[in-house]
């Protein structure tokens, strides 16, 4: 009988202690995954609309680019999170505004994890 | 025996035990395993997502500093068309956001190195042994960020003046007036070609009934239409004004430039002129005046009476009058640029033609001709087309697809052309080439002094930047 408990309680702690390694590990990682997985996905759609703002501001004349000057871009939502873009102006050092102007857009969002932003910057040129 | 079948007993029982635990044990492990197994494949997918938009964000990043060093290095190409002939010529741009090291590089010297010919006259290698033709650069910006490296390979090129006719005062167009581009090869119909004028009233563009524009009219103030007026292109009204080319005539003075010339006199009968001339007053030519490869530089007004025929440059500090009602026989190319008023009289567009481009400070007046070239009248008297067709001449483009500059009257015309056709039908790559012609004073017979070189792109300035033609991206 002793034997018996003996083997029993023996399970008892192999199985448990398993179960503990790998419900913390599963703990662990799952949430872990899962807030890796959000974050990439929102940066992924940050980094998107912010090559897309740049990308619009080509169609635009260098003198609408006024360096100094703040622009405020619609915000957008996107699974839950709302992003908030805007681009500034700034001139290029050694150079004039009327020739080339430096843009940096950025991208902020807050999510439960906190606040984050991506911000890239670009050139344009006067063009004929 | 008892001994025996106690021992038998527990050992009856002692499998079926071990068979439970090892179940649940397996059930365990199973549970275990599966649970693992979700959570390194979520961690995965994950990490694979986050490796993924890293990669993107790297690649974009490399791309707009690769483009960024391409356009800092077009800026400084229309400032110093000379830049990238030194050595120590190269840039070297950084963008808000990046991550440190991430840069974006342009220079004319080592493996991706661009090419500057844009005062070449043939095609040069360049980058991965590409054909750079003469009149172009081939701009190769790399740009790095983490472990991405790209190139932007960009072909510019000198821009071309966009309008056939510009003015910077009203325009009116009364008679059979048409404004396009002529055809290449065997086609009939005109091509688009534009009109503008900076005009900053409701009448800044009339035109007449039998008026036939081909492409788009820009105007600063309004635009008149007769009901049966046609623009074949869009209109555009109370526009920017367009910056017209602005040249300094005394340059081509050759007293100021200390050159040798023949003084002429005041009155002429039929002429041909060979290298410089100057008439230090008024000129009248009563009879046919022949260019051949000549500069004319006349500090008065000139007055034509019998025709212009032949290439070459005339530069007239006052007006220029030129036809009276003789044909115009400037069948090859000839450059006028006049301070004052311009006008040019012909019989009918069929018989007179005027080939060449004529820059004025004054007013401009044509009637009853054919004129193929690029017409800018800068003065505010405006522009009148009487039964006039002005035409761009697309040979002229293809001239200067090649980096050629246009020798009027010149053999080597048609070889230059037709090797820059075959190089861009060759590399492919340069197929929407379009420059608008240049003229030099002809290599003819008798111009044994030199000429000064006459390219209309050298007075753009910064209205006419540089044009890309072709724009890549490659690892």
């Amino acid at each position: 009988m002793n034997k018996k408990r003996g083997a029993l309680l023996m399970d008892l702690v192999v199985s448990a202690s398993l179960l503990t390694v790998v419900a913390y590990l599963v703990l662990t990682l799952l949430p872990g995954g899962a807030l890796t997985l959000h974050e990439a996905r929102q940066r992924a759609h940050a980094l998107e609309m912010a090559r897309g703002a740049l990308e619009q501001l080509r169609a635009e004349p260098l003198t609408s680019l006024a360096p100094g000057t703040l622009r405020e871009l619609p915000s957008r939502s996107w699974d839950g999170v709302v992003f908030h873009p805007a681009v500034s102006f700034s001139t290029v050092t050694g150079e004039t505004a009327d020739q080339i102007v430096a843009a940096r857009c950025s991208v902020t969002w807050k999510d439960a994890v906190g606040e984050h932003a991506v911000e890239f910057g670009s050139y344009y040129i006067a063009t004929p | 025996m008892q001994h025996k079948h106690y021992s038998n007993t527990v050992n009856s029982r002692i499998p079926r035990m071990t068979g439970r635990r090892g179940l649940g044990l397996a059930s365990v492990l199973v549970c275990a395993a599966l649970l693992f197994l979700v959570a390194f494949v979520l961690l995965a997918t994950a990490l694979a997502s986050r490796s993924l938009v890293g990669k993107a964000e790297e690649h974009t990043r490399a791309r707009n500093l690769a483009e960024a060093a391409v356009y800092r290095a077009i800026v400084r190409l229309r400032q110093d068309p000379l830049f990238g002939s030194r050595p120590a010529d190269m840039i070297t741009v950084t963008l808000p956001g990046d991550a440190e090291g991430a840069t974006g590089t342009l220079q004319f010297t080592g493996a991706d190195a661009s090419t500057n010919n844009l005062q070449g006259d043939v095609a040069r290698p360049g980058w991965r042994q590409r054909p750079v033709p003469g009149g172009t650069a081939l701009l190769v910006g790399t740009g790095r960020c983490g472990s991405t490296e790209l190139r932007v390979p960009v072909l510019v090129q000198r821009s071309a003046f966009p309008f056939v006719l510009a003015s910077e005062g009203p325009l009116l167009s009364t008679g059979a007036t048409r404004v396009g581009t002529l055809a290449t090869g065997t086609r009939a119909e005109l091509l688009p070609g534009d009109l503008a004028s900076n005009a900053a009233v409701e009448t800044a563009v009339q035109l007449g009934d039998r008026s036939w524009i081909g492409g788009d009219v820009r105007s600063a103030g309004g635009i008149v239409l007769a009901p049966q007026a046609q623009v074949q292109g869009r209109t555009f009204t109370y526009g920017e004004k367009v910056k017209l080319p602005e040249i300094d005539l005394d340059r081509y003075d050759p007293l100021l430039q200390g050159i040798p010339f023949q003084n002429l006199p005041i009155l002429l009968g039929n002429e041909v002129l060979a290298g410089p001339s100057r008439c230090s007053t008024d000129l009248v030519v009563q009879g046919r005046l022949t260019l051949e490869g000549a500069t004319l530089f006349v500090a008065g007004n000139l007055t034509i009476t019998g025709g212009l025929r032949g290439s070459g440059l005339v530069v007239v500090k006052g007006s220029t009058t030129i036809g009276g009602g003789a044909q115009l026989e400037s069948d090859r190319h000839a450059v006028l640029l006049s301070a004052g008023d311009v006008k040019l009289q012909g019989l009918n567009a069929g018989a007179s033609s005027f080939h060449g481009l004529v820059y004025t400070e004054g007013g401009f007046a044509a009637d009853h001709i054919t004129l193929v070239g690029t017409f800018v009248a800068r003065g505010d008297r405006g522009t009148v087309l009487d039964s006039a067709q002005v035409l761009f001449d697309p040979e002229v483009d293809w001239l200067g697809d090649g980096g050629s500059v246009l020798n009027p009257g010149s053999a080597s015309n048609s070889t230059q052309a037709t090797t820059a056709t075959t190089l861009s039908a060759a590399t492919g790559l340069f197929s929407t080439l379009s420059l608008r012609g240049s003229w030099t004073a002809a290599d003819g017979p008798g111009s044994s002094a030199p000429q000064p070189d006459f390219n209309l792109n050298d007075f753009l300035g910064e209205s006419q930047p540089l044009q890309i033609v072709t724009w890549g991206e490659e690892r």
